[in-house]
């Protein structure tokens, strides 16, 4: 397929494009009405690519997307994050097996950060990734293609169709992203939980999957694809409890089995390391935004993720122009649309040509959830899990 | 009959062992290179390992660097058609760095000074004297300007650098040379497809870094900022920690030592193949950055004095981005860290002649 269809964009150019998409959609939330109604058009649009890294709340999203029969899952990609990708690949494959789902091809990811060396989360999922909850080894195999190019092969067949939801490091999107320059055209979305506009839990500065890979990240914040941040802004609130167990435990499926099971195991895990409430489902969170956008509240933000910090490494950082006192006008935004990006921090010597009002360049790329009603979340998870 | 049949059958395996032997003793290389064109050390290098037959090239790999991949890829598609050698596949690498971007340099600048060289990202069309590789002037990623060397008929394969890479290791285990001579993002990109790719190839020898050179730099003071290390630094802090059997690297230190001189120039004007009359009408004097890189892997002996080195790269978003980092042999490191073999001194009339001699002889058979 042409890329010309889609018509390529660059790091430099989808500023100016994805201002007009804005402008399109009049600015501010209503780009989250205008994907909602996008993802009802059809079953096309609704194709995913999951990239993740199981994971308790990853294996919660696995199954929730499996039970959500709107989706057209083409792949899932585990990559190392939560554990290492020894743990994550074949957990994966079990979530796969357990939705009777082998059809999906399940195809491994990178290893290690990009840069970095890997940093996991055992300490809140579980030396083997689930809370301790244990299945079966998973006779499946892994298809022999790396994630990254299975991606990339995925998105050029079904060009603008594609979104990604990601609920691990970026890692895999983005060795995708950098191999081929006219991919990030052919995106139609990609869907992260990932990030916070309000502290992190890994360190105080940043969430887990933008962390274990903050070089990744940057790469796809600044790559054009229209990107949607569940973070934990929101994520915070999502805390699975006894109740929840109970009607996953009450459920007759295997899927809600083994929620029960995975659920109940993350919460004693969770009280054994001394956290007063269950685990967050990050990741499931951020998948319902896909599938429901109307359960979280959304705005347009400019983010960025600071690749050097000492103390902020991995800390996503946002800024509005819908928002606050340094709301812009509509001749502010049209400068804003005709300049070009400017990144990082601001100049400490003189004789520079950089504009000194900063805040003028940045143009949204970003739509970031804000808020969610809790309650329908949790209907839609664990309705249809223990369906 | 039989024993006749046995005596085809022997020598027909025989004849086969021999033009195995013959090919084994080929260097099979993968060529990563940012080629800017036409007639640049880029291209010169590439005439290296097209022109002589001590190697088996796998295929070319373009990246962006010192022009932007896409038009490098049209040149180098041209070249392969000017060399006789369009049996070589081509296949795109990588448009932009993983981090580091054109604006990025421009806050640089503003804060720290003006880089004397941003490859792609330069614009030398106002100089009085300008090569026809520099021509042109700036133009945006996609844009393949009118190429002066004549359009390529032929076109890349589909399917990018670094699977490229990925596929040829595993087809050859143990026996591919990866030759870098720019940024280094395709490698640093198939390491994270597949990080057997250090594992499996034979060895990684590359054109970058500097240490103690006082020129050759490119903001003209410090020789450890390097282009090809600093457009794409932390692609070289990937590829140069991964588990590679053995690691060569050409620093600036000993390009600055040479010399495409006008003597070069005449004694291959004398000679009328496409590829002489290629680079007579478009080469410039200028240092032999890659293609003493190349040429050394011919003859070993060009390179006359060698340094074991551990070898890294600052990839601190700071004055620093992108200095080469490196250590004495005997300095204990973390095991992360890797020995690299860094060539310092060379017998550049060995170079000189070598060179003169592949750019002049007639185009090899395919």
């Amino acid at each position: 397929m042409s890329s010309s269809l889609m018509g390529p964009v660059t790091r430099r150019q989808f500023v100016t494009s994805s201002t007009a998409a804005m402008v399109a959609a009049g600015l501010g939330a209503t780009a989250a009405s205008a994907q909602s109604a996008g993802a009802a058009s059809g079953a096309a649009s609704m194709r995913v690519i999951i990239d993740t890294d199981p994971g308790v709340d990853d294996a919660f999203a696995l199954l929730l997307a499996m039970r959500s029969p709107e989706l057209k899952i083409e792949a899932i990609t585990p990559v190392a994050g939560n554990v290492p990708l020894s743990l994550t690949l074949p957990n994966a494959l079990r979530m796969v097996e357990i939705s009777g789902r082998t059809d999906i091809p399940v195809a491994a990811g990178a290893r290690t950060p990009l840069v970095r060396r890997l940093v996991t989360a055992a300490y809140a999922h579980g030396e083997n990734g689930l809370g301790g909850a244990e299945f079966p080894e998973p006779k499946t195999k892994p298809v022999s293609e790396p994630a990254a190019e299975l991606i990339r092969r995925i998105i050029r067949k079904y060009p603008g169709e594609v979104t990604l939801i990601t609920l691990g490091p970026l890692t895999n999107i983005a060795a995708a992203l950098g191999t081929d320059s006219e991919l990030a055209g052919m995106v139609k979305g990609l869907v992260m939980m990932g990030g916070s506009l309000s502290g992190g839990n890994i360190t105080p500065a940043a969430e887990f999957n933008i962390y274990v890979d903050p070089e990744a990240a940057r790469m796809v914040f600044q790559s054009g694809i229209p990107i949607t941040m569940v973070g934990l802004d929101v994520t915070r609130k999502t805390a699975l409890t006894d109740d929840h167990v109970r009607t996953l435990a009450a459920g007759k499926s295997p899927v809600s089995q083994a929620a029960a099971k995975i659920a109940r195991n993350a919460i004693d895990h969770n009280r054994a390391q001394g956290f007063l409430i269950g685990p967050n489902m990050h990741d499931s969170l951020a998948l319902t935004a896909f599938l429901d956008p109307s359960i979280l509240r959304f705005d347009d933000y400019y983010v960025d993720v600071e690749v050097n910090g000492e103390l902020t490494a991995g800390q996503t950082l946002g800024y509005s122009p819908n928002q606050g006192d340094l709301r812009r006008t509509p001749e502010m935004q049209k400068k804003a649309e005709s300049s070009m990006v400017i990144r990082g921090s601001a100049p400490t010597l003189a004789g520079t040509k950089i504009s000194p009002v900063l805040r003028d360049k940045y143009i949204p790329n970003t739509r970031v959830a804000l808020d969610l009603d809790s309650a329908r979340f949790f209907e839609l998870l664990i309705g249809r899990l223990s369906n | 009959m039989k024993r006749r049949s046995f005596v085809v059958l022997f020598s027909a395996l025989l004849s086969l062992t021999l033009t195995i032997q013959l090919h084994a003793q080929k260097i099979k290389v993968i060529v990563d290179q940012d080629a800017r064109g036409p007639a640049t050390t880029d291209m010169q290098s590439l005439l290296i390992f097209l022109q002589s037959d001590k190697f088996e090239v796998l295929g070319i790999t373009t990246v962006s660097g010192d022009q932007w991949m896409k038009e490098e890829t049209a040149r180098t598609l041209r070249l392969l058609e000017i060399a006789g050698r369009t049996d070589v596949p081509v296949a795109e690498g990588a448009l932009f760095p993983l981090l580091n971007s054109k604006e990025e340099s421009e806050r640089w600048e503003g804060l720290y000074g003006k880089l004397g060289y941003k490859g792609c990202w330069s614009d030398f069309s106002k100089r009085a004297h300008v090569p026809e590789a520099y021509r042109a002037g700036y133009h945006d990623p996609e844009v393949v300007p009118p190429l002066a060397e004549g359009e390529p008929h032929i076109k890349p394969i589909d399917e990018s650098a670094a699977a490229f890479i990925v596929r040829m290791v595993h087809k050859y285990p143990g026996e591919v040379v990866i030759w870098a001579g720019g940024p280094m993002t395709n490698i640093a990109l198939a390491l994270r497809l597949d990080p057997q790719v250090a594992t499996l190839a034979k060895e990684l020898v590359l054109m970058g870094s500097g240490m103690y050179a006082d020129s050759g730099g490119i903001n003209g003071v410090d020789g450890r900022r390097e282009f090809n290390w600093w457009f794409d630094p932390e692609a070289v802090r990937i590829s140069l920690r991964a588990p590679w059997k053995k690691i060569t690297i050409t620093p600036i230190d000993i390009s600055v030592k040479t010399n495409v001189s006008s003597e070069i120039h005449n004694a291959i004007a004398k000679a009328d193949t496409p590829v002489a009359r290629y680079l007579t009408q478009y080469s410039e004097p200028g240092f032999m950055w890659d293609e003493l890189s190349a040429a050394a892997m011919i003859d070993p002996s060009i390179v006359t004095a060698n340094k074991e080195l551990y070898v890294d790269i600052d990839i601190d978003h700071g004055p620093s981005y992108g200095e080469t980092l490196f250590w004495g042999p005997e300095t204990k490191l973390p095991s992360y860290q890797r020995k690299a073999t860094v060539q310092f001194d060379v017998d550049t009339k060995k170079l000189y002649d070598l060179y003169i001699k592949l750019m002049t002889q007639p185009p090899r058979g395919q």
